[in-house]
């Protein structure tokens, strides 16, 4: 009976002890920091785009608490099946990650823990599926490339359901939960000259129809909501023809659509943004590649973009996603975007923390806690 | 007196290598390489007006095949099939011949009408000139020829050359060039001859030339074919997770073309005129990959008009003078149906213009030694939908050059190694680019009988081509001019085992420094940018090994080891083999002949090549074998010869890819009939 009270009483102080710190690194969750203590699936997955004409598309996991990196996990995980041709995205829902391969139609669905493929939703043949945000357990919407609009699909049966049409080539995409803004880049030049190129299309969700369509700049192709759904930013790389054309950020009210601040840069970037803060990878007024900052709760009239970190020359940015738990911002290097990548770790004050040799072409990270 | 005359013209034409030992267009060079050479010849009858005696002996026909080069100096040739070797091979694309060659790697992008393009020595196929009959083939917009236009039943020889002719440019031979010869000649006879093919997928073609002597000097031949093929073979496909056969879709191919050619062949001079039509209308379906085909519904229809006259004249004893003109215009139309990235049909159309002149004098001096000076001068345009970078669809560009070069008397220095010392010195000017200059020097001995050895070098360039400098989101309009240094060593031994058996063998090792290459660099995920930013550096070893025996059998066979890396000295790639080009090569045929029959096989092997130029695992290209067999018997009835050839393409059935994500043809019969009146 000793043994047997002691053995529930050891049982019970483990689970108390098990309970705290379940309850500590739930805590931890609102709000980043730079804590990187992470439970034993934790993991950022990796999307590489491959290259445009092969099936070369692959996933890379960074095992977080190991520091260890899985090169071609998908493929090692599910007895060499390839993933596709040009993985864009990934987005979660719980567990399960959905990534988008643009020029397969597909969005793969697996198993964020082991890789597994558990589903594989195949888009119509016309559409070409880029970013991918998912709005509930039964409702995800993919910006459709060549498809110039939006898919709405269910993430738990894999059925493809409505398709909105917004504009020439759109690409990035975001969520308030109520609308759905989506940037109809219009590649560049190569559709420039179509009608709502460089336009940005929010649709109702509730009702799959475009409810405002919002002048940007042209070749907007980046989308990106603050943690208090006030503000979205978007990121325009204007023409590439046009060596000295400006690129630039603009925000906009997510309740008034109206556009609030633009700022103006130079060269291809990307752009994310962490509560209020505002990472931007690009070149400002410096030649240099530079890793931007700006915080708009400030008290300043007009923020401006601060250089936090000056990149090395070797690196081509590719795509920036930021881990929500630490606030640490993922850098993907394609490097000559012929061989294997890097994603480069920098925390928020712009120190670089890490670099992992990834696959090729990597473009955005996302995070399984 | 006119044999001594001619004889000793032929000897020194083939001293200047100004003409070319397989070709069967100069009288003289007949004569003095009648042994060599299977011709049905008529040059002991021959005879002019200032022949002090006449007189006509019996026509002699000899069997045989093309020696070892033996003007290493003025004909670098690294390696040839001569025309019996080009008709033993039964191929039906004229990248198959080559492939035969040391050296030659044929870049397929699938289908059996597929964009075919030839490199050598691990330089690209802009880097690697192509010619035919001596004229450029190289398009100017893009620096490539495809040969897959190019039916092989058009192509007489061909043979590669790791530098130009003495004194001659040497644009666009980083790498060495390869020469094709057309289907021509002098015949004493009117002779027709056919063909037809049918395989499977749908593959048809049927070919006819009539040759047609109009003078006991003047020949003209007349040719022509057709070539239709469906092109849809299977292929084994993972398609998500899932093994399946797929078949190629969308990859019907039609080809015409058409060669009058006049050969005509004097005392002291000759001259051939060709003129070349072909039109080619085909599906070009791109990449296959899981859910996706690329371009599916993209097609391609290519016409062209290819003119070219050559004329040389015996001005001395001493002294001869060559000159030719060529022109050629192209148009090519590039559609697609579908919704691309434009998010509209794609209706591309390119038209080309090229012309120029070439002149050549070549003297041999008092001490026997010779010199050439040549000079050429060529224009061409492009008009073109997608040229819009600062060019207005419109590009155009002029490029003249002299070169000097001298190649010593063999018995002058050191006579019993029959050394030879070679030197040349060509300038090049463009319209938009800086003069070039580049020399080249070497020297050539003979270490023991049968033998030679010899060491070169030389520089070569290439200017961009126009989508280089103006193609839309790619082209710069400063890019500099690529260079290459060029250093090789070669040995060539033929040995004659008894009167039924000869062995020729050679190996070659060669060195190739490239500066300014340009490659596309990316200025954005989806925009790329051709740019000079790189060094290549390619070292290899080739050898290859001809038998004869007892005129039954002939057995070719060769073998290619390079390194081909990114000498630039810091990046990913540094050091790195570049993507698609495989470190080895090997190939080989055999014809076994007995009386009507002939059965023959043709091999080929590519070793692994990488896809990423960080040579990652993951971007190996698997390498692959083919195989192909072919048994041709042949009977005749009163004046018609006939022959029936039945033929298996990749027996083993081996699937592979030469471009990844392009599919090849696997396990092809075919049956052909020929006919000869």
């Amino acid at each position: 009976m000793f043994s047997a009270s002691a053995s529930v009483r050891a049982l019970l102080g483990f689970a108390l002890v098990c309970c705290l710190f379940a309850l500590q690194s739930c805590s931890s969750d609102t709000s980043p920091s730079n804590d990187n203590r992470v439970s034993l699936d934790s993991s950022a997955i990796v999307v590489n785009q491959g290259s445009f004409s092969s099936d070369n598309a692959s996933l890379s996991r960074v095992h977080l608490n190991m520091d260890t990196v899985d090169l071609n996990w998908y493929s090692d995980a599910n007895f060499g099946r390839k993933l596709g041709a040009v993985g864009n995205d990934i987005a979660f829902l719980g567990d399960t990650a959905f990534i988008s391969v643009t020029n397969s139609h597909t969005v793969e669905v697996i198993n964020a823990k082991t890789g597994k493929q558990l589903n594989t939703i195949l888009f119509n043949a016309g559409e070409y599926p880029w970013k991918v945000v998912l709005l509930s357990s039964e409702l995800g919407a993919a910006s459709t490339t060549n498809g110039d609009g939006v898919r709405f699909f269910n993430p738990t049966t894999g059925v493809v359901l409505d398709y909105v049409h917004t504009g020439p080539a759109p690409e990035g995409i975001c969520t308030d939960g109520q609308y759905l803004w989506v940037a109809n880049s219009g590649y560049g030049t190569l559709r420039a000259k179509e009608a709502k190129a460089g336009t940005i299309s929010v649709i109702d969700i509730a009702t799959k129809m475009e409810a405002y369509n919002l002048a940007a700049d042209s070749n907007v192709t980046e989308l990106q909501i603050s943690d208090d759904h006030a503000s979205v930013f978007a990121y325009y790389q204007s023409l590439y023809t046009n060596p000295s054309a400006k690129q630039g950020v603009i925000q906009y009210s997510a309740s008034s659509k109206l556009e609030l601040a633009r700022w103006t840069c130079y060269g291809y970037g990307y752009l994310n943004v962490q509560g209020s803060t505002v990472y931007l990878v690009g070149k400002l007024d410096s030649a240099d590649l530079n890793l931007y900052i700006l915080k708009l709760n400030t008290a300043a009239p007009s923020p401006a973009f601060q250089i936090l970190t000056t990149l090395p020359s070797s690196v081509s940015p590719n795509g920036m996603s930021i881990d929500k738990r630490t606030g640490n911002l993922w850098l993907c290097d394609a490097a000559d975007f012929s061989s294997r990548g890097n994603v480069l770790v920098y925390s928020p004050s712009g120190a670089l923390l890490k670099s992992y040799q990834v696959g090729l072409n990597p473009g955005t990270v996302g995070f399984l806690r | 007196m006119s044999v001594q005359r001619t004889i000793r013209f032929a000897a020194f034409a083939l001293c200047l290598g100004g003409i070319s030992l397989h070709q069967p267009t100069s009288l003289y060079a007949q004569t003095a390489q009648q042994s060599e050479q299977k011709q049905h010849s008529a040059t002991q009858g021959r005879h002019t007006s200032r022949d002090t005696l006449r007189s006509k002996t019996a026509e002699v026909r000899v069997e045989g095949r093309r020696a070892m080069e033996h003007d290493a100096a003025n004909r670098p040739v690294l390696s040839w099939l001569d025309e019996k070797e080009v008709r033993d091979l039964h191929v039906d694309k004229t990248s198959d011949i080559l492939r035969q060659l040391p050296g030659v790697y044929v870049q397929d992008y699938g289908g059996l009408g597929g964009l075919q393009t030839v490199s050598l020595r691990g330089m690209s196929a802009a880097q690697s000139a192509v010619t035919l009959d001596g004229v450029r083939l190289n398009a100017v917009q893009n620096g490539l020829f495809d040969f897959s236009t190019l039916p092989p039943y058009l192509v007489q020889s061909a043979q590669t050359l790791d530098f130009p002719d003495l004194g001659s440019s040497p644009s666009q031979s980083l790498g060495g060039s390869v020469e094709l010869q057309s289907l021509s000649g002098v015949y004493d006879s009117l002779s027709l001859q056919a063909e037809l093919r049918l395989g499977e997928w749908q593959d048809f073609s049927a070919q006819s030339a009539l040759l047609v002597p109009w003078t006991e000097h003047r020949s003209a031949t007349i040719s022509a074919l057709a070539h239709s093929v469906r092109g849809n073979y299977p292929f084994p496909f993972n398609n998500f997770g899932i093994d399946q056969t797929v078949y190629r879709e969308h990859a019907r191919l039609q080809s015409y073309a058409a060669i009058l050619s006049s050969s005509e062949v004097e005392e002291l001079q000759d001259n051939r005129s060709t003129v070349l039509l072909r039109s080619t209308s085909r599906e070009v379906p791109g990449a296959v990959t899981q859910g996706n085909i690329s371009a599916a519904s993209a097609e391609l229809d290519d016409r062209d008009l290819l003119a070219i006259h050559h004329h040389r004249i015996l001005l001395s004893e001493s002294m001869m003078l060559s000159g030719s003109a060529f022109l050629h215009l192209s148009s090519q139309h590039y559609s697609d149906t579908s919704r691309g990235l434009l998010g509209t049909p794609i209706d591309n159309r390119f038209y080309a213009r090229d012309a120029g002149v070439t002149t050549s004098l070549r003297v041999v001096d008092g001490w026997q030694s010779t010199w050439t000076l040549s000079a050429d001068a060529q224009w061409a345009d492009v008009r073109g939908d997608l040229l819009r970078f600062q060019s207005g669809s419109y590009a155009r560009r002029t490029i003249a050059g002299v070169g000097l070069g001298f190649s010593s008397n063999p018995s002058s220095i050191v006579t019993a190694l029959d050394l030879v010392a070679f030197a040349a010195l060509r300038f090049d000017a463009a319209t938009e680019s800086t003069p070039e200059w580049n020399p080249r020097v070497g020297l050539s001995f003979s270490p023991w009988t049968n033998s030679t050895l010899v060491l070169s070098y030389g520089s070569a360039f290439r200017l961009p081509s126009f989508n280089e400098l103006y193609y839309q989101n790619y082209g710069n309009i400063n890019l500099l001019t690529e260079r290459s240094q060029n250093l090789s060593l070669r040995l060539n031994t033929s040995h004659r085992m008894s009167a039924e058996c000869s062995v020729l063998a050679q190996v070659e090792y060669f060195h190739i420094r490239t500066t300014n290459q340009i490659i596309a660099v990316p200025r954005s995920p989806i925009i790329w940018s051709a740019t000079n930013v790189g060094s290549v550096q390619s070292d290899g070893l080739e050898c290859s090994l001809q038998l004869d025996i007892a005129q039954h059998l002939h057995l070719r066979a060769q073998y290619s080891v390079q390194a081909v890396r990114d000498a630039r000295e810091a990046g990913p790639s540094a050091g790195k083999q570049l993507p698609y080009t495989p470190m080895q090569l090997a190939g080989g045929s055999a014809t076994y002949t007995d009386r009507a029959w002939s059965v023959g096989l043709v091999t080929q092997w590519t070793g692994q090549r990488f896809q990423q130029s960080d040579n990652a695992p993951e971007s190996v290209l698997a390498a692959f074998a083919t195989l192909a067999l072919h048994a041709r018997y042949e009977w005749q009835l009163s004046d018609l010869k006939l022959a029936l050839i039945a033929q298996c393409d990749n027996i083993g059935d081996e699937h592979y890819v030469v471009v990844a994500n392009f599919p090849m043809p696997g396990r092809q019969f075919k049956l052909g009939l020929e006919m000869r009146l």
